[in-house]
């Protein structure tokens, strides 16, 4: 009884229309290739591998120790294992570790059309329309930021807002000082082999009392084949100051699984507030599983000073595999951690997301909102720690997380961790899962609403309480992503 | 990690098992450190052990089994009845068959004895309902000593259509430890009612597998921990819907003081074709120590989509505002809190019918809280 598996056969009794099997199989709107020229180190990875990245990019002697032993100490360790994810095994040594357009452009004038006819066609608010919707835009194609707009502005208000690379120039103290204070290099296996190998992200410093004048928003793409792409985002609060960051992606298709490990560190210092968001569409896979992007991810932040706050949001409905738990250590007293997600399986994909709470500080605040939708045969796990540690008096956590469940062959699972040191804690977990149900389908119907409206209205109003987290535009985005991504899977 | 426990005390791969262990492996480490030999089947019972088992209501029903070993001088099963049948095997196998209703409950004493050196007991127990409606109290009590280590295998077997009571009672001095794996398996209509009890233990361990094998069954499971001292207590609910339409509702309660450690993990899963599946988990908890630790996980797997599944978990302390009140009304802090721990564990206790056996499980939690 133990060990038998628990599975029973069951014909697919949900209901299959035209119009759902051409949803079904609709094609990832954002598949295409850019075809300029990269230049890429060869597949492989070693030693010599990450000194040349690093030469590359005329690195300090600091920073290139503090790659090896990173990849030192990657060599020592073995990939996790623990959650609810069917992953082929990777050859890290098939993948090409730096990859970048040739011909660097020096501004926005002189960026390849190429290039910019794919952000236009993804709708990155780049050139002009950046301007127009007032955020200004690090975008990162491959390993090597192109171009960067408003810095200007941003500099008159004292904020650094630039590709990490550069921060390593132009302020190597910060990077010094701030680079994995809170993502260690040995944290786990994919932060010690982005740590060792990371070409480039943002870097974000807003200094004491400042309130940055605008979003800050940067576009990720993978493009070249077989390139991993190792982004590292910096972000830093200082006392008083305050910032909203966004961040959206989506990649070509192709065949290949492409693995994606980013690292993202945030810092607030006393009474800073640091929102970050993400809308993540990176390419899924076909039906039937073939490609997609692994997307394993460690972004956590850190409320060092008291009353500081991090809020997390994320819509996530691209990637064959996410691996991914945005955390917050609630260091400083009376520091707040907020999470809030929105994550979207369908056909083969599979999401294992949550985040971690970690309570140190006295009076510190956590609020968990998590939303999960599975589709087709996609699989959507909630794994989150809310940790209680003993001298964290006065700590208050609420958790809930809902699923919702739409066709036969799909699942929807939720682990949540809690651990609790201390007596004067409040901790509360709730979770749902259901489909939607017959009874809200027949009122929208007989209300004369058709039913993909209906669906993608119950969907909306399911994910509601996280999308009015994000900021405005994104908030647009993300809706009309969710119902793209639905379409049909509901007959 | 002490491997040969851990490959003894679990299911599944050693991956799996080392995550179920997770916030035990310590008290396992700890427990795997000492050298055992076989406990005395023999032993006599204390005087003390006697009295807690020696229930007027269950005289003539009633199996003990000594450090693993049935006893024939302390079982008497004279009045059991036609419906009952007890069987033993080798190995410390034993099998309690029921066919047809019994009015009165069936009475299994579990009694580890200390010898002179530190002991262990190993014990296969099978209780097949074959038809009616049974009753079945389980009773694991202890005496201090040196340490004694016991491991206990259940299966319940419940065909369709049969219902069983099962009130479960494991009160163990410190220097005890037990492992308890059961397994339950719940036929098409039939229902399973269990209530757990667990109190004190060096280490104590109930692995408690359901599968809701046919079509409409049914599990209510409730549950109470309540700790104090050194205390640790685990506890590993696995509950798996692979029929149509079955139901489980599960409600558990913790109470940790002192330096106390209580473990409650309550994973429901909804298997693929079992539609109509209606799944509720509560589970909440007191902290009443700075030193005494709670870990809960409340987890779910659906794999089917005609499906209600909802769970709570808790940790904190008593309300405020409920103390002020009663001390509002002239009653002592004490006094108040005690009033406010019981009522909070009351709620696991509130499904057993038997209302002597509900008071007399309420005391036993009653006794080991704070003292007024």
């Amino acid at each position: 009884m133990a060990t038998q598996p628990i599975e029973i056969d069951v014909p697919d009794e949900s209901v299959s229309t035209d119009v759902v099997t051409e949803a079904l199989n609709r094609r990832y709107s954002a598949g295409f290739v850019t075809d300029i020229e990269s230049e890429s180190l060869p597949p492989g990875l070693n030693e010599g591998v990450v000194r040349a990245i690093s030469a590359r990019k005329d690195e300090p002697e600091w920073l290139t120790e503090w790659r090896l032993k990173a990849y030192r100490h990657w060599l020592t360790m073995t990939p996790p294992h623990w959650a609810k994810l069917d992953i082929e095994p990777i050859d890290f040594q098939a993948i090409s570790y730096y990859s970048q357009p040739k011909n660097r452009p020096k501004s926005l004038d002189e960026v390849d059309p190429k290039l910019l006819e794919t952000y236009d066609k993804l709708g990155v608010p780049l050139h002009e329309r950046a301007r127009l919707a007032g955020v200004a835009v690090d975008a990162v194609f491959d390993s090597v930021s192109v171009g960067t707009t408003f810095r200007k502005e941003l500099a008159e208000a004292g904020v650094i807002f630039c590709s990490i690379s550069e921060a390593v120039r132009e302020h190597p103290e910060l990077v010094q000082k701030y680079l994995g204070s809170v993502v260690p290099p040995g944290d786990n296996y994919f932060a010690a082999l982005n740590s060792a190998v990371f070409s480039d992200g943002s870097f974000v410093f807003v200094p004491k009392g400042v309130r940055c004048p605008m979003e800050l928003s940067t576009y990720f793409r993978i493009n070249a084949r077989d390139t991993g792409q190792f982004e590292r985002t910096l972000l830093i609060a200082e006392e008083r100051a305050s910032v909203s960051y966004l961040e959206g992606c989506t990649a070509p298709m192709r065949d290949e699984n492409q693995l994606h490990a980013a690292v993202v560190e945030l810092v607030a210092l006393d009474d800073a507030n640091i929102k970050y968001s993400t809308v993540q569409n990176w390419y899924p896979g076909d039906e039937n599983g073939v490609g997609g992007i692994y997307n394993f991810v460690t972004k956590r932040g850190d409320c060092r000073g008291a009353r500081s706050k991090i809020s997390w949001t994320q819509v996530e409905t691209g990637s064959a595999i996410t691996w991914k738990y945005p955390s917050c250590v609630l260091r400083g007293d009376d520091s707040v951690g907020e999470f809030n997600s929105v994550a979207l399986t369908h056909h083969r994909q599979q999401a294992d997301t949550g985040t971690k709470m970690i309570h140190i500080g006295r009076n510190t605040k956590s609020k968990i909102v998590s939303k999960g939708i599975s589709a087709g045969r996609g699989q959507n796990t909630y794994r989150g720690l809310v940790k209680v540690e003993k001298g964290a008096e006065g700590a208050r956590n609420y958790t809930q997380c809902d699923s919702l469940l739409i066709g036969k062959k799909c699942g929807a699972h939720t682990f949540p961790y809690i651990e609790v040191k201390n007596p004067g804690a409040i901790v509360e977990h709730e979770a749902t899962t259901s489909k939607i149900s017959d009874d809200q389908m027949f009122y929208c119907r007989s209300r004369g609403i058709g039913e993909e409206d209906a669906v993608s209205m119950i969907v909306d109003g399911f994910c509601k309480q996280v999308f009015k987290e994000l900021p405005m535009e994104f908030a647009v985005e993300a809706k009309k992503l969710l119902e793209v991504s639905l379409e049909g899977a509901v007959g | 990690m002490s491997a040969p426990l851990l490959e003894e005390f679990g299911r599944g791969d050693a991956r799996e098992r080392e995550e179920s262990w997770r916030y035990s492996k310590t008290a396992l480490r700890a427990l795997a450190q000492q050298d055992y030999a076989v406990a005395d089947a023999r032993a006599a019972l204390p005087d003390t052990l006697l009295e807690q088992f020696d229930w007027a209501a269950t005289r003539g029903r009633r199996v003990v089994v000594v450090n693993g070993v049935f006893s024939e001088a302390h079982s008497d099963i004279s009045g059991v009845g036609a419906s009952v049948t007890v069987g033993e095997s080798a190995g410390n196998a034993y099998s309690i068959r029921i066919d047809g209703d019994i009015e009165r409950p069936m009475h299994v004493v579990y009694a580890n004895v200390p010898s002179a050196q530190s002991s262990r007991w190993q014990a296969n127990v099978e209780v097949t309902v074959v038809s009616g409606r049974a009753r079945v109290i389980e009773q694991f009590i202890g005496a201090q000593g040196e340490s004694v280590l016991g491991s206990l295998r259940r299966r319940y077997d419940l065909a369709d259509a049969t219902q069983l009571d099962l009130v479960s009672l494991c009160e163990l001095p410190e220097s005890v430890a037990m492992y308890r794996l059961v397994e339950a398996r719940v036929g098409a209509k039939a229902r399973l009612h269990t209530t757990h009890v667990l109190l004190g233990g060096r280490l104590q361990r109930l692995d408690f597998q359901v599968d809701l094998a046919g079509s409409e069954a049914r599990l209510e499971s409730r549950g109470v921990f309540a700790l104090r001292g050194r205390d640790h207590a685990d506890t590993q609910l696995d509950v798996r819907h692979l029929a149509r339409d079955t139901a489980c509702d599960v409600v558990w309660r913790g109470v940790a003081d002192a330096r106390a450690r209580g473990i409650f993990r309550g994973a429901i899963t909804v298997a693929q074709g079992a539609d109509g599946s209606d799944a509720k988990l509560s589970n909440k908890n007191l902290l009443l120590s700075s030193s005494a630790e709670i870990d809960t996980q409340p987890a779910l797997e659906i794999y089917a989509d005609e499906v209600k599944a909802a769970h709570g978990a808790t940790v904190g302390q008593i309300d405020e505002r409920a103390l002020f009140y009663l001390r509002s009304r002239g009653i002592p802090l004490a006094v108040a809190r005690r009033m406010m721990v019981t009522a909070f564990c009351a709620e696991a206790l509130a499904g057993i019918g038997d209302a002597d056996l509900r008071e007399l499980l309420a005391q036993r939690v009653q006794a080991v809280l704070p003292a007024e």
